[in-house]
C-alpha cells in the first residue's frame, strides 16, 4: 500500500490478467512453432508442462490461475530453438520452484521468475546458451547480436521477418510488438516501462561509442537502433519481462528509472562484453534495484504482500 | 591499497595480500568479502581491484536493502534466513558477471 484508503476495485483479478497475457503471447508462441518446426513446439510445451507441474505440486490453489503457464511460456520463449526437452522441462520447473515460490509464491517473488531460471541454467549448462550460431533445418547462421563470429550484418528486411537467428520470442518481432501493444491497450501493463526501455535501447545504440570487440568484428552493431530493438530480446523484454507488476517498481517515476537502469545495462553488455545478448540479465538487475528505487521514489522498504506494514 | 604498499616495504611476498585481508577482517568484519576479494584472484591492477571491491560494496547495499523486502513468513521455514540470502547472491553474481568484461 502507498497510499491510504479507500480503494476501488479495478475489477480485474490476477488470473484475468494471466489470461490477457496469455492471449498475447499466443501469437508469438505460433510464430516460433511455424518458424522452426515442431521441434520449438517441443520446448515450449516442455517448459510449460515443468512450470506447471511444478507448481501444482507446490501450491495447488495456484495452479489454476494461469500465472505458471504464462512463466512457462516466458521463459520457452528465451530459450534457443535448439535447446533439448529435458532442459526446457528443468528450466520451467526452476522458475517457478526457485524463482516464485522459495521467495514465498504469488506476489513474494524479487525476481523474474523466467529471467531467474534463465540465467540459473546459464550459469550451469553454458554450452546450450552461449552458442553464437544456431543450426535449424540443416543451415547454421550467426546471431546477429553475435561478436566475433564473422557473420555479416544482418539487413533491414531479415531483421523484420525473422530471418536472423535467435531465440523462439525473436521469430516473428512483429508477433512480439502485436502482443505488446494489446497489453498496453487492455492497460495489463505499464506503457512506460516499454516505451523508457526501448527509447534507451534505441538512444544508446546510436551514441555508445564502440570498442574493440565490435571494431573489426561486427560494425553493424553501431548506429544501428533497429537492430538493437528487435535482433535480440529488447521485445520480450520491454513488454513482457520488465513489466511483471510483483517485480516492478510501484511509482511512475520509478518505474522509468527501471526500465532505464536495464537499459543501460543491456547495451553496455551487448556492445562491451562478449556475450552476445543479456536481456535476462538486464531483467535481474532491474528487479534488483527495485527495493532501491521504491526507497528513492516512495520514501519505503517492504511495500507489498502478505504481512507488509502499511506506510 | 594496504596490501600493495606493505609488498613495496616489508618482505611479505605473496602473503602481503592475505595478511591485509585478515587485518581488514578483524577490524571490520563487515567488510569481510571484500577483504577476503583480495586474495582470492591476481588483479592486473590497483584500479582492478578497487573496481571489484566497490562492486561488492555496491552489491552489498543492494543486498541489504533486497533481504528487507524478503516475506518471511511466507518463505518456507527451511529456506529462511541464509539460505534465501545465498540464492540472492547467487542470482546478483551471474547476473553481474559481465561487468567483469568492462
Amino acid at each position: 500500500m502507498t497510499t491510504t484508503g479507500p480503494f476501488i476495485h479495478s475489477g480485474q483479478t490476477s488470473r484475468k490478467i494471466m489470461v490477457m497475457v496469455l492471449v498475447s503471447l499466443a501469437p508469438i508462441l505460433l510464430a516460433a512453432v511455424v518458424r522452426y518446426g515442431a521441434g520449438a513446439g517441443v520446448v515450449i510445451a516442455c517448459a510449460v508442462a515443468g512450470a506447471w507441474l511444478t507448481e501444482l505440486v507446490l501450491d495447488r490453489a495456484q495452479a489454476f490461475d494461469c500465472s505458471a503457464l504464462v512463466t512457462g511460456a516466458i521463459f520457452a520463449l528465451l530459450l534457443p530453438p535448439t535447446t533439448p526437452w529435458w532442459l526446457a522441462l528443468v528450466g520451467g520447473a526452476v522458475a517457478i520452484g526457485i524463482g516464485k515460490h522459495a521467495f514465498g509464491g504469488l506476489g513474494c517473488n524479487l525476481f523474474n521468475p523466467a529471467a531467474l531460471s534463465r540465467v540459473l541454467l546459464m550459469g550451469l549448462v553454458p554450452a546450450y546458451f552461449f552458442s553464437t550460431t544456431w543450426t535449424i533445418d540443416g543451415m547454421t547462421a550467426a546471431s546477429p547480436l553475435a561478436k566475433e563470429s564473422g557473420a555479416i550484418g544482418p539487413t533491414i528486411r531479415e531483421l523484420l521477418g525473422g530471418d536472423t537467428p535467435g531465440s523462439l520470442g525473436q521469430a516473428l518481432p512483429h508477433t512480439v510488438l502485436l502482443g505488446g501493444l494489446l497489453l498496453a491497450g487492455l492497460r495489463a501493463i505499464d506503457w512506460r516501462i516499454p516505451l523508457t526501455y526501448l527509447a534507451v535501447v534505441a538512444f544508446l545504440a546510436l551514441v555508445l561509442p564502440a570498442s574493440s570487440r565490435i571494431e573489426g568484428h561486427a560494425p553493424w552493431l553501431l548506429g544501428n537502433p533497429l537492430l538493437h530493438l528487435v535482433g535480440g530480446g529488447s521485445l520480450m523484454v520491454a513488454f513482457f519481462m520488465l513489466t511483471d507488476p510483483v517485480t516492478a517498481p510501484f511509482s511512475p517515476d520509478g518505474r522509468i528509472v527501471f526500465a532505464i537502469v536495464a537499459g543501460l545495462y543491456t547495451m553496455l553488455v551487448r556492445f562491451y562484453t562478449p556475450y552476445p545478448d543479456c536481456a535476462a540479465l538486464a531483467v535481474l538487475l532491474a528487479n534488483a534495484t527495485v527495493p532501491l528505487i521504491d526507497r528513492a521514489t516512495l520514501g519505503i522498504g517492504r511495500v507489498s504482500g502478505p504481512g507488509a506494514p502499511e506506510s | 591499497m594496504l596490501a600493495y604498499g606493505l609488498g613495496d616495504y616489508l618482505p611479505l611476498g605473496r602473503f602481503a595480500a592475505p595478511i591485509t585481508a585478515l587485518a581488514a577482517v578483524a577490524l571490520a568484519p563487515r567488510w569481510a568479502p571484500v577483504s577476503l576479494l583480495l586474495v582470492v584472484p591476481v588483479y592486473g591492477s590497483l584500479i582492478q581491484s578497487l573496481g571489484v571491491a566497490a562492486t561488492w560494496l555496491g552489491l552489498d547495499v543492494v543486498l541489504d536493502v533486497l533481504v528487507t523486502r524478503i516475506h518471511n513468513d511466507a518463505i518456507t521455514p527451511r529456506l529462511r534466513g541464509w539460505p534465501i540470502r545465498l540464492l540472492i547472491v547467487g542470482v546478483l553474481y551471474y547476473t553481474c558477471l559481465p561487468l567483469a568484461w568492462l
